[in-house]
């Protein structure tokens, strides 16, 4: 059975070892995710601004922008080029789509979490997910700066979860590693300090005891020395005070529960 | 600090640094191992931008063909390049080469030595064929991990706090206890002084072979004193009838005059200083108390953002209002709350009174992760408040149950220790996960978190806790008298209410929202906010140290000044704002306000004795301290409020300064007002 102290020594290697590996590996995680998201969508946040673009240039020829005939071309060509892709879609302002890459989309409006999102986004690029569905959109604007659409690219998040996935198993693998290993160190780094601890604890008893000759002034090593010396001119003193009265020296010693 | 209390610190030194050394080395080997597998995957990724940024240029080579315009005349290419570089920013290498030669380069050419670092494209032209060449900058995962090492610090800081919140809950203070009771009972024996030695029963190893040893050496004096003593007085009657006997007891009785002049003899065996010092008297409430404020301070850092995020519903409440209301609701029901929880936490015990909070607590957090609109989320935060309330009452209650009158000030010292302590870890790490999970996935944290302290405070509090006196609760009356002392009311006014809503206002709801606006993230809210509670850890004790030298060496109460140094220093800070310094004013703010508080706090809690001597007799200290702190604390339910109705009208500058300004003036007022008031100082005085 192990003793008191290097159990809790044990412990307490384990749980700040564990919580400050446990915390990295969740910020390594949460960044590894973060920087290929961020990837991702900028990516196909460069999609959508080059559809919003082949829109814009449409419109300026004074095309209306329901009556594009090119459009659905660019965008099948747009979305084979890219295997994230899931489709492309081109939206009114309220988030009915006018072309899509999925024939079965047109004429539908988009699902309502990304139309909040949308409203929500006051004619800046946005961005919503929904699931494992997500999409990447920009504005359309004429050129009296009116947004009359959105430009969104759909795709999903599968393997975006699985990478991340993947990444954070290993992570924790290697963690777990990490924790052992650290939790080993601490504890023996903690050992290391105790057993010195202990030692000069064992020089100030010799010094009690006055076993140390050699202390050097002004260190604990000499007040434990003092100590000794000031305890026995006091019991000196006072078996003084009871040889003039004529009373017999000595007391019991305290027990030492230890002993 | 002297020798003798220098001389074994070096241990609980080297066993701090054993802990720094092993959390820095694991998280450094956490983030080594997961380097290559960012390399591995994050670089095709890349990669792969890259060659979508390639298309770009590429339909512009297009569109220059279909004009027939040489490529090299081709107009727009630098503004183009331009705007690459600056929106991708791990792009540092893009080119349109003609046989190898740049016609149009942004960039360092050397990034695109290496072949898996770049992608060409070739591009349709006019005349001799030409390639597009964009390279990734090869230290852009170093850059990523170098934007982490700021949160990997924040991770070892709260490891640190965390692990010596731990020693104290695993060990009691453990070998370094015994160790220091050591010195303390050597430096009092080596200077005669036998009263003062102590000793640890539960010492282990050395610590407690050395403190039998001196113990039993001074028992042997208090036996030998106590003999004597009554030999003494057992023969006394008889000195009149024995001149021999007159002489011995005459000669007997100089000689223990002599001993006791010359040293402080004991007269009682060497008490117990118990397996923890004066300043862990918290004991048993530590931990679950600490865990408890840590699941609440998760949410400091985003709280503001996650109810703005939320449907208010058909109420039309201007948005910076919306935003500050969850932060003044539960200000507002802590300090409505707290006066009459005293009595009642008293009356059930401080056990089930802790247990109650701790589990209404954890329901708060769990719903507030569930919140469907903002009313909602406003309820369950005045819930939060109540648990709160009872919590911090619970745990307050235990130290002044646990504690006498030399050891409260070193007790209650300790409970804002604690307060502190996980005001420190609270928001950078609800920031950080906030970040990665979602403000609604943090609560819930939150919530386990509440749990755990609950389920600490069932397992380790002691069951009856008897009530050493009642405390007769604050009544309506009470107020009145207290103020009615016109210094009492101007010192809740210029001092008391200024500070708490420049910090409340600051740290709780314009530094989140400022930090957002300026494109950061939560994480790096918390970190900033973090800075209040670190400066307040390290200089509430140098504050109230340089306070009471004064106060020793010149002997006058120099309290007034500090007060108002605080609160000018504060106003200092807001007025900051208004320089274009961006997020680093906000962290020297954050810093200064630290700073400014940490000056003021403590002279001005005292000073509350100070100006309303005069009452505590007829009102009662506890119902004039009680009054103070239901002002004070109104003044954190005031402050967000304050700073969302500055904000909506004027902006963020505008309300930092406005709020700075006027705490300027107050602390100029309170100067003014106080600094002919310093009293000699009395014993017993609150520092």
């Amino acid at each position: 059975m192990l003793k008191e102290t290097t159990r809790s020594q044990l412990w307490l290697s384990a749980w700040v070892i564990g919580f400050s590996v446990a915390m990295a590996c969740l910020l390594l995680g949460f960044k590894h995710r973060a920087a290929l998201d961020g990837l991702q969508r900028a990516r196909l946040l460069l999609v959508a601004t080059e559809t919003r673009e082949v829109v814009e240039r449409n419109l300026t020829f004074g095309i209306s922008f329901t009556d594009i005939a090119t459009l659905p071309d660019v965008l099948a060509s747009t979305r084979s080029a890219e295997a994230l892709i899931a489709g492309i879609d081109v939206v009114d302002a309220d988030g009915k789509a006018i072309y899509s890459t999925d024939p079965t989309r047109r004429g539908h409006y988009i699902e309502m979490e990304w139309r909040d999102v949308m409203r929500r986004a006051g004619g800046e690029p946005w961005h919503a997910r929904d699931g494992a569905d997500a999409v990447q959109a920009a504005p359309i604007r004429n050129s009296f700066g009116l947004t009359l659409g959105h430009a969104i690219v759909r795709y999903r998040l599968d393997a975006l979860n699985a990478a991340s996935v993947q990444f954070v198993r290993n992570l924790a693998l290697d963690g777990l590693a990490v924790a052992v290993v650290g939790t080993l160190a601490l504890f023996l780094l903690l050992r290391w300090v105790q057993t010195r601890l202990e030692r000069r604890l064992a020089r100030l008893h010799a010094a009690f005891e006055g076993q140390v000759r050699d202390a050097r002034p002004g260190s604990l090593s000499a007040e434990a020395a003092e100590a000794r010396v000031k305890i026995d001119e006091a019991r000196h003193a006072l078996e003084a005070a009871e040889a003039a009265l004529g009373e017999p020296a000595g007391a019991p010693a305290r027990v030492d529960a230890a002993s | 600090v002297s020798a003798y209390t220098a001389s074994l610190r070096g241990y609980r030194l080297a066993a701090l640094g054993a802990v720094i050394l092993a959390v820095l080395g694991s998280i450094l080997a956490c983030a080594a191992l997961a380097y290559s597998a960012f390399e591995r995957e994050l670089r095709p990724e890349a990669l792969r931008k890259a060659e979508t940024v390639g298309h770009v240029v590429d339909a512009l080579a297009v569109k220059a063909m279909r004009y027939q315009l040489p490529l090299e005349k081709l107009p727009g290419i630098d503004e183009l390049f331009d705007g690459l570089e600056k929106q991708n920013p791990e792009i540092t290498w893009i080119a349109i080469l003609v046989d190898e030669k740049p016609i149009f380069a942004r960039g360092q050419q050397a990034h695109a030595r290496l072949a898996e670092n770049r992608v060409e494209l070739p591009l349709i032209t006019m005349g001799d064929p030409a390639v597009l060449e964009i390279a990734v900058d090869p230290a852009w995962v170093a850059h990523l991990f170098r934007e982490m090492a700021l949160d990997m610090g924040v991770i070892l800081l709260v490891s640190l706090v965390i692990s010596m919140e731990l020693a104290i809950y695993l060990t009691g203070a453990g070998d370094f206890r015994s160790a220091s009771v050591v010195q303390g009972a050597l430096h009092a024996a080596s200077r005669g002084d036998f009263r003062g030695v102590t000793t640890v029963a539960a010492a282990r190893g050395e610590a407690r072979a050395l403190l039998s040893a001196l113990a039993s050496a001074v028992d042997t004096l208090a036996m030998k004193r106590t003999l004597l003593a009554a030999a003494i007085a057992r023969r006394w009657p008889r000195r009149n009838a024995d001149p021999r006997e007159r002489e011995a007891l005459r000669a007997a009785l100089a000689r223990l005059r002599a001993a006791t002049r010359e040293y402080v003899l004991p007269s009682a065996p060497v008490p117990d200083a118990g397996r923890v010092d004066a300043s862990n008297v918290l004991g048993a409430m530590r931990a679950p108390f600490f865990l408890f404020l840590f699941s609440e301070d998760l949410s400091r850092s985003f709280l503001p953002l996650y109810a703005g995020s939320l449907p208010v519903g058909p109420f039309a409440i201007p948005v910076h209002l919306v935003v500050s209301l969850p932060i003044s609701i539960f200000m507002l029901i802590v300090a409505l709350s707290q006066p009459t929880l005293g009595t009642w936490s008293e009356r059930v015990g401080r056990r089930r009174a802790f247990l109650a909070g701790g589990l209404v607590g954890a329901c708060a957090h769990l719903a507030s992760a569930g919140a469907g609109s903002l009313s909602e989320l406003l309820v369950l935060r005045a819930i939060a408040g109540f648990a709160w309330a009872v919590a911090f009452v619970a745990a307050q209650g235990f130290v002044i149950d646990h504690t006498d009158r030399d050891t409260r000030t070193r007790g209650l010292a300790t409970f804002v220790g604690i307060i502190m302590a996980a005001s420190i870890c609270g928001p950078p790490m609800g920031g950080l996960l906030a970040d990665g999970l979602g403000p609604r996935w943090t609560f819930a944290i939150g919530a386990l978190l509440a749990t755990g302290a609950t389920l600490l405070a069932w397992r380790d509090l002691p069951r009856a806790a008897a009530a050493k006196r009642a405390v007769r609760p604050v009544r309506a009356r009470d107020y009145a008298a207290a103020l009615a002392n016109p210094r009492f009311a101007a010192l809740l006014a210029l001092a008391a209410i200024p500070a708490k809503v420049i910090v409340i206002a600051f740290c709780f709801y314009l530094v989140p929202l400022y930090v957002a606006e300026s494109g950061y993230n939560a994480a790096m809210a918390g970190r900033i906010i973090m800075l209040y509670s670190v400066m307040m850890v390290l200089g509430v004790p140098i504050t109230t140290e340089v306070v009471e030298r004064i106060q020793r060496a010149r002997h006058t109460r120099p309290h007034a000044l500090f007060v108002a140094g605080g609160l000018v220093v504060s106003g200092l800070a807001g007025l900051l704002m208004l320089m274009p310094l961006g997020l680093w004013g906000t962290a020297v703010l954050v810093f200064l306000l630290g700073i400014a508080q940490a000056i003021s706090i403590a002279p001005q809690s005292a000073m509350v004795a100070d100006v309303s001597s005069a009452d505590m007799g007829r009102v009662g200290e506890s119902a004039i301290y009680g009054v103070y702190r239901l002002i004070e604390r109104l003044g954190n339910a005031m402050g967000p409020v304050i700073a969302a109705f500055l904000l909506q009208l004027a902006g963020f500058q505008a309300a930092f300064a406005a709020i700075g300004a006027s705490v300027l003036l107050c602390g100029i007022a309170f100067y003014a007002m106080f600094r002919n008031g310093n009293a000699p100082a009395r014993a017993g005085a609150r520092t």
